[in-house]
Order: structure tokens, then sequence, then C-alpha cells
């Protein structure tokens, strides 16, 4: 596009009728402008169709709807408070603190027995078994096979 | 203000060029942002109640949907309250709050994928060889879904455009603001308004051709 009609182009496209006598002269002289200009225009009309057709206003009580909205996002949910690093730091030590104490109170206050399921099975082994020649034979013979089979690898 | 980049814009038409330049600070508007700033929650309301159908406007225009419209002016609005405080009074309030509406609805557009709206893969070389030669846009009588094409067309079309471009292009068109009226609201000069504009028109135009030669996206 030449610079004369460049230049008066938003005036041209605006229909304001102020257009100078260059660019009237230049744009019936020149086919190329002309055609440019006629796509400029139709593409100006286009966008002008974005114009609303009607009135558009909000229904009433707009303003205490965008209040509502504006509180919403100040006062964050529960959720959203948790999700916050700081508190959420916070919350973790607390927790961590509070299961120690648990952990050191249970210990403290719980009464000392050593009363394995293996310790008493032995025990009570001990205490019912009553050793005889016969058995303490029969033990010896036991043993003396085990080391007679056994087979260093 | 950066002019880097920005190709001068000789003027020669018989309007002189326009050296107003509006002080966003000390404007009863200023005033207003700041004891919004300083957490007043009457000026917010005030500023709620100001804008409240322009913002409804705005948004009705690009989506159409009252439903959504509430639901974005609402965002917009909340939006508004909590970054004021990044408002730097280097351009109007209407053009700050313009820019955060408009960019609100992209969003949603983005988001919500609306099925309404024609994407690239969808619109066949027909569908923007009719875009291209209509003039439906000004046709009363074209049938809705053409018209609500075109809508969507234009709609992906300045997707493409950066969001400044983007906003000035619907300032300019849609708010039939004139360019002098846009170097006030934005603090830049007329040159450079219509600089960007001319650009914003060539990439939307090429965009256009584009999908009307290839029927593929447009990049």
């Amino acid at each position: 596009m030449h610079q004369s009609v460049r230049d008066g182009l938003e005036e041209y496209l605006a229909d304001t009728g102020s257009l100078s006598e260059e660019f009237k002269a230049h744009l019936k002289a020149c086919r190329e402008c002309a055609e440019e200009l006629r796509g400029l225009r139709r593409q100006a009309l286009l966008v002008r169709a974005l114009r609303p057709a009607e009135a558009a206003e909000p229904a009433p009580g707009f303003y205490a709807r965008v209040v509502e909205r504006i509180e919403r996002r100040v006062r964050p949910s529960i959720w959203a408070a948790l999700l916050e690093p700081s508190f959420g730091r916070r919350v973790a030590m607390a927790s961590a603190a509070l299961a120690l104490a648990v952990s050191a109170y249970i210990v403290s206050t719980e009464p000392f027995r050593v009363t394995p399921p293996l310790a008493n099975a032995l025990a009570i082994q001990t205490l019912t078994r009553q050793d005889t020649p016969a058995t303490v034979a029969q033990d010896r013979d036991v043993v003396l096979a085990s080391l007679a089979s056994f087979q260093e690898n | 203000m950066d002019m880097a980049g920005v190709l001068p814009f000789p003027i020669t038409g018989a309007r002189p060029q326009a050296k107003t330049r509006v002080d966003h600070r000390n404007s009863e508007e200023a005033a207003l942002v700041r004891r919004v700033q300083d957490r007043d929650e009457l000026a917010f309301r005030e500023i709620v109640e100001r804008y409240q159908a322009k913002v409804f406007s705005i948004i009705f225009g690009i989506l159409r949907n009252h439903n959504d419209a509430e639901d974005i002016a609402q965002q917009v609005f909340a939006k508004i309250y909590f970054s004021i405080g990044n408002f730097d009074f280097r351009s109007s309030l209407l053009t700050w709050i313009y820019k955060i509406t408009v960019n609100e609805c992209y969003d949603y557009l983005r988001k919500k994928r609306v099925r309404k709206l024609v994407y690239e893969s969808d619109f066949s070389e027909e569908d923007a060889l009719r875009m291209e030669n209509s003039d439906t846009a000004t046709d009363q009588h074209a049938p809705v879904d053409t018209v609500l094409a075109q809508r969507d067309l234009i709609l992906k079309l300045l997707d493409k455009l950066s969001e400044e471009d983007r906003v000035l292009m619907l300032l300019k068109e849609v708010e039939g603001h004139s360019v002098e009226e846009l170097s006030r609201m934005t603090r830049m000069n007329e040159n450079t308004i219509k600089v960007k504009l001319f650009r914003a028109r060539q990439k939307l135009l090429k965009a256009a051709q584009r999908l009307n030669r290839t029927g593929q996206p447009v990049a």
C-alpha cells in the first residue's frame, strides 16, 4: 500500500469524510491500493460485528456478587490452608512432637516383663523334664550320631 | 514510551497532528483509583457501578452469552480489586479495564474451547472463501449461522494479534474511538497508534488470506 493511502487509512475506514485530495487522487489511479482498501474495509466491518447488538447489563445485585467472589478468594478453604507450605510444616512438626510424647509415655508406664514365648517354653521344658539315666544315654547317642554323620562342605 | 521498532509514519492529511497528552495521574479518576488502592470499599463500589455496564457490554459483544458474561464480569472486577495496586496511571482506567476484560474473554475462549468457535481444523476452504468475499457483516438478513461463523472467525483471527494490538483494534472498531481518542487513552502518539493499527490490519488480512489459500491453520 502506498504511503499517501496509508496516511489516510484510518479516516477512510472510519468514514469521517475528511480524506485528503491526494488520497482520493491516488485511489483513482492505483488499482492495487483500491483493492487492498476494499479488503481492509471488509475486515473492519467484520470486527465491528463484535459490537453488542443489544444493551447488555448485569442483573441487579452485581456488586454483591463481585464482593462475594472476592471474599471467596480472600478466605480460602480449610483444605487450601492445609496445603499452604508454612502451615503444613507446622502441622507436621506438631504431629511428630505429639507422636514422640505418646511413645515416651507408653514406654515409661509399661511394667517390665520379659516373657517372650521362647523363653517361656524353655523354662517350662526345664521345669517339667526329669532327666533319667535312660534319657541321658539317649541324648548322648543322638549327639554322637549327629557328629559321625557330619560332613564338612 | 518505547518507540523502538515503530516505523515513522508521516502525516500528510489535512488534520494536524494532535500533541495532547493527558496526565492520568491528576484526574478525578486517578483520585478514585488511589482510594481503591488504599482499600476504600466505597471507592471500589463506585468503580464497579461506573464500569459494570461497559464491561458487561464488551464481554457480551464477544461471547454473546448472558451467563458467561455475568461470570466473566465478576472475574474482571475481582481481578481489578486484586491488581489495582499495580495500576500505574500510564493509560486511562477505562483502557486498563478494557484490556483486562478482553484478556479475560480470550482466556475463557481458550480454556473452554467453546464449541461454537470455529477452529482451524473445522474451517474449510469454502468457509474461508465465503468469509473473504462476503458482506454479511453488514447484511441484516444474513443467516444466523453465517453471522456467527464470521464473528467466531474474526475472534480467532484477533487471537493472532498481540494483546496490545488486539485491544487497540477493538477500541477502534468496536468501541468506535478515533485515533486521537486512542492517543489520549493510551498516551501513545497518534503516529504510533496508526502504525500499530496498520500492522494489525495487515496481519489480520494476511492470516485470512492464508486461510483462504490453504484451508490450513493460521500460523
